[in-house]
């Protein structure tokens, strides 16, 4: 019998004790502030040049060649334009199939640097895992937002009139604040 | 052997809480009002471009259309019934709203149009002021190196973009709000 009451006694002690330690595990963890969120702008920043890359097309921003930036009607006399009825996304992804990256990398920052602010975010565009397109800054981030797309489409060799059909692709847009 | 097992539970919950407490957490928990200012621009933009009217619906996915046309038979108070009356809030006793595109790029951003909206029976506007449709000449917004903003004391303000196509440019449509508290 005393036995077993010295037993009751550990296991008193044993349940007063683990209750204890959980009740300051709880008090230091809800004494803990969150810090303040601040990426609201980036989650605008992100959807924004996603939504409008993805429904914008390249014959959209032009009449004939003559676009409104410069380098998309220079890459349209050039050639380097196949499908205008594609979306600035789709462009970019016939450029990478082409084997045209650095071309890709021009267009998309040269459309997207006006609307969002370098001094704040830091934006990476990835074709199949391929990077092509990058800011400083991803590596030091705590804070990212990815999109993802999937791209395909097609345009007409005009030596040869065959159309050739590329991707698809998986296009990647990473924003993180700086 | 109890003991030895014990020790090792409290290790791992030390172990945890360590873990967990330290460094910046990589989770945050945004603030109410924040995250209704994204939800906000969100559906704001998605109401815009799902107006189903010929005269008044000018936003399509990111597209603007139709803005000249909608400008010269454009009443601001049909405006506010058709785009912003399912965003009233009864917190404020007046709201007034004004849409209007900008340029990009540019050191003073030019405003290229711009609109606005209000409720029927809240303001004293004069019939030149909703003929024509600034936002800037009535009471509640001006322009401050060609950008309107709220210009009420005790006014709660806020300011939605949105990058979209314009006459074959990319441009912010933008939609101001300026409310005044109870």
């Amino acid at each position: 019998m005393k036995k077993m009451n010295r037993k009751a006694y550990i296991f008193l002690i044993d349940a007063i004790f683990a209750l204890v330690i959980l009740v300051i595990g709880f008090m230091i963890i809800s004494s803990k502030t969150t810090t303040d969120f601040s990426d609201t702008p980036l989650l605008l920043t992100t959807n924004n040049v996603v939504d409008l890359l993805s429904t914008l097309k390249i014959n959209e921003m032009c009449t004939g060649c003559v676009c409104s930036y410069n380098l998309i009607s220079n890459y349209c006399q050039t050639d380097f334009i196949k499908n205008k009825d594609s979306t600035v996304f789709d462009y970019l992804g016939e450029l990478y199939y082409r084997g045209y990256s650095t071309k890709a990398a021009l267009v998309f920052s040269n459309i997207t640097s006006d609307f969002y602010r370098k001094d704040l975010f830091g934006i990476e565009l990835k074709i199949n895992s391929a990077q092509i397109y990058t800011d400083t800054g991803k590596d030091s981030t705590f804070e990212l937002i990815s999109r993802k797309k999937v791209i395909f489409g097609f345009y007409e060799d005009p030596s040869t009139g065959d159309i050739k059909f590329w991707g698809p692709y998986i296009l990647e847009v990473n924003v993180w604040p700086k | 052997m109890t003991f030895v097992v014990y020790l090792f539970a409290l290790s791992i919950f030390f172990f945890a809480l360590k873990d967990a407490l330290s460094g910046d957490p990589k989770l945050k928990v945004k603030s109410e009002d924040i995250f209704n200012k994204f939800t906000g621009t969100e559906l704001l933009f998605n109401k815009l471009s799902n107006v189903y009217d010929e005269d008044y619906g000018f936003l399509e996915s990111s597209r603007i259309k139709n803005f000249d046309s909608l400008l010269s038979k454009y009443n601001p108070i049909a405006g506010y019934e058709l785009y912003f009356k399912n965003f009233d809030n009864t917190a404020f006793t007046k709201i007034d709203y004004c849409i209007f595109l900008e340029e990009l790029s540019g050191q003073n951003k030019k405003v290229i149009r711009n609109i606005a909206a209000y409720r029927n029976g809240t303001q004293d506007y004069s019939i030149e002021i909703i003929a024509g449709t600034k936002c800037g000449a009535n009471k509640f917004t001006q322009y401050t190196n060609a950008e309107p903003k709220c210009k009420i004391e005790n006014a709660d303000l806020l300011l939605l973009t949105k990058p979209v196509l314009f006459n074959q440019n990319i441009v912010n449509l933008k939609v101001l709000m300026c409310a005044e508290r109870k």
